[in-house]
């Protein structure tokens, strides 16, 4: 694990027209970690996810105060595309786009300019090597991917995503739609990761937040209520917010 | 609160008449093909399917019933109006779903209502005010053209292809557009390379539901086509469709002239009732998918 912070915000402040979504957020996401953002639905949660990579701004009246860094370089002085392409994102529906897998996966290479099929090639087999789905669907890649299991389209999103070569991976609950054993082989996925990516993941399952994370944030109402590791805030809670949310006490 | 026995058989009352409306649509649309078919079938039988499809010449009083340069005229009128009308409509229909606002789609939205609304004798004054001598003009020939009537066709079908396309557009998934955006695609990637292909059924629908209106209209098209009996042979000729043949004689027909004209409605009706199918076909299988 590296010291430095992939992601932070300083005071960061987010309104959706009047409404307060974020309070005086300071919060980091240390390199080849994974962090987990808990909290009770409602409290912020993906609206911090989507600060790191702009998905804010594709929505009229939000209003964003405060410093946002990715790799310590403040976010509004990156080029957006550049920032996407560095700040992967898994959604919590997965997403693959209605055409063949093999298209899904190069989607983003096309998008970034990238038209040498052999080598677009590769990397589709790297990046589906990556999350176990080469070896099932390399004899089917050119098969409708709204055909594949649940489990199998958040693969492909992540692998997808990989394609890109990104640094760091926000997922938004990206285990909901998933039955539980699909949800212990996404959490493997994820560990595996993260020798090579920063991930930040939201998570309303305390269970998954405790068994794959390094740090964990507590968020509610708006605010980032305690921040430490993981082995912290789920055996000593500073905070007794924090404590009474993990020990099943509301929310 | 229970419903007493009274409420209860005005219930019934009620939708039992809304029941005999909503099928008597149905019996009109079956008494309409009844009527077509035993006009119009009876004259396939005595000069034959082949001589009156493939056939030349138009000549009813004479005995000749060939309506084949009728039928390339409507496809050639309908392909035109394609041209015109298809790049127009999708742009304006990815115009309304993707960039403008809602003061902008309260307005538009409206204002194609009432495009489709106008009827079709304006369209075809507008054109041989305006249209057919701009054609004579510049481009030469009578100006009573395939290319005149493709125009101003192709405004015809204008809100027919904007308002299901727009739908069709409208029906993609935001999640589609947000993984796009969020593997860094622009906004003109992601339309192009998400948005209309995941659409692309409904779009075609839309063509095809046009191509269906423009082959069936009937009084622009003889306002302005010319209606010169033979396939031309450059878009500035003029042509007869299907539509204005009946249109033109049916005042006067009498016998077997009258029949071929009925005929020439059978064949019309055929073709709709393909497109329509293939339009419903590519509609339906996108919902199943
Ligand atoms: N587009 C939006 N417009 C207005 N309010 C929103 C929007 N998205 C989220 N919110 C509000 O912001 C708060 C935080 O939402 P969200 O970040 O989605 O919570 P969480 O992911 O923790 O469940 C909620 O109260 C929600 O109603
Ligand atoms: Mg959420």
């Amino acid at each position: 694990m590296n010291n430095s912070a992939a992601l932070s915000t300083d005071t960061l402040n987010l309104y959706y027209g009047t409404f307060h979504a974020l309070i005086n957020v300071n919060f980091q996401v240390f390199k080849n970690s994974i962090t987990a953002l808990i909290g009770p639905s409602g409290c912020g949660k993906s609206t911090l996810l989507r600060c790191f990579n702009r998905m804010n701004d594709l929505i009229d009246e939000v209003r964003i105060t405060g410093s946002i860094l990715v790799n310590e370089q403040d976010i509004r002085t990156i080029d957006i595309i550049t920032l996407r392409k560095k700040v992967g994102m898994v959604f919590q529906r997965p997403n693959p786009f209605p055409f063949s897998i093999y298209e899904n996966m190069i989607y983003g290479l096309k998008t970034h300019g990238m038209q040498n099929r052999k080598q677009n090639q590769e990397i589709v087999e790297k990046c589906l090597m990556a999350v176990g789905l080469w070896e099932e669907l390399k004899d089917r890649l050119f098969t409708p991917a709204l055909s594949l299991s649940e489990e199998m389209k958040q693969r492909l999103c992540i692998a997808r995503l990989l394609t890109v070569e990104p640094e760091i991976i926000l997922l938004d609950e990206p285990c909901s739609a998933l039955d539980p054993i699909a949800t212990l082989r996404i959490e493997e996925l994820m560990i595996e990761l993260k020798e090579n990516y920063t991930i930040l993941i939201v998570t309303h399952n305390m269970q998954q937040a405790a068994r794959v994370s390094d740090f964990t944030g507590f968020m509610l109402l708006g605010e980032l209520v305690e921040f430490d590791e993981t082995s912290q805030i789920f055996t000593s809670p500073k905070n007794e917010k924090t404590e009474g949310y993990i020990t099943g006490r509301f929310g | 609160m229970p419903m007493t026995d009274k409420a209860l058989f005005k219930e019934k009352f009620i939708k039992g008449i809304l029941v005999s409306f909503a099928l008597s649509s149905l019996f009109f649309l079956f008494l309409i093909f009844i009527f077509i078919f035993i006009e119009g079938l009876p004259l396939f039988h005595k000069i034959g399917l082949k001589n009156i499809i493939f056939g030349f010449k138009w000549a009813p009083t004479k005995g000749s019933f060939g309506i084949f340069p009728m039928i390339v005229s409507s496809f050639f009128v309908t392909f035109g109006a394609l041209i015109v009308g298809a790049p127009l409509g999708l742009s304006c229909a990815i115009y309304l779903s993707e960039y403008s606002g809602k003061k902008m789609k309260m307005f538009l939205k409206p204002a194609l209502e009432l495009l489709a609304g106008i009827p079709s004798v304006v369209y075809g004054f507008l054109g041989v005010i305006y249209i057919v001598p701009i054609v004579r003009d510049c481009l030469g020939g009578p100006g009573f053209s395939l290319l005149s009537a493709s125009i101003i066709l192709g405004i015809m079908i204008l809100p027919t292809i904007i308002s299901i396309s727009f739908d069709a557009l409208m029906g993609v998934p935001k999640t589609y557009r947000e993984g796009s955006y969020a593997m860094g695609a622009t906004k003109w990637q992601t339309i192009f390379r998400i948005v209309i292909p995941s659409a692309s059924s409904g779009i075609l629908a839309s063509f095809i539901l046009g191509m269906g209106r423009a082959i069936g209209e009937t009084m622009a098209v003889i306002m302005i086509a010319g209606n010169a009996l033979k396939i031309p042979t450059s878009i500035l000729d003029p042509l007869r469709t299907l539509t204005g043949n009946i249109a033109l004689e049916l005042a006067y027909a009498t016998g077997d002239h009258r029949l071929g004209l009925f005929s020439t409605g059978v064949v019309l009706l055929v073709i709709i009732m393909i497109l329509n199918y293939i339009a419903n076909f590519s509609i339906k299988r996108k919902i199943i998918k």
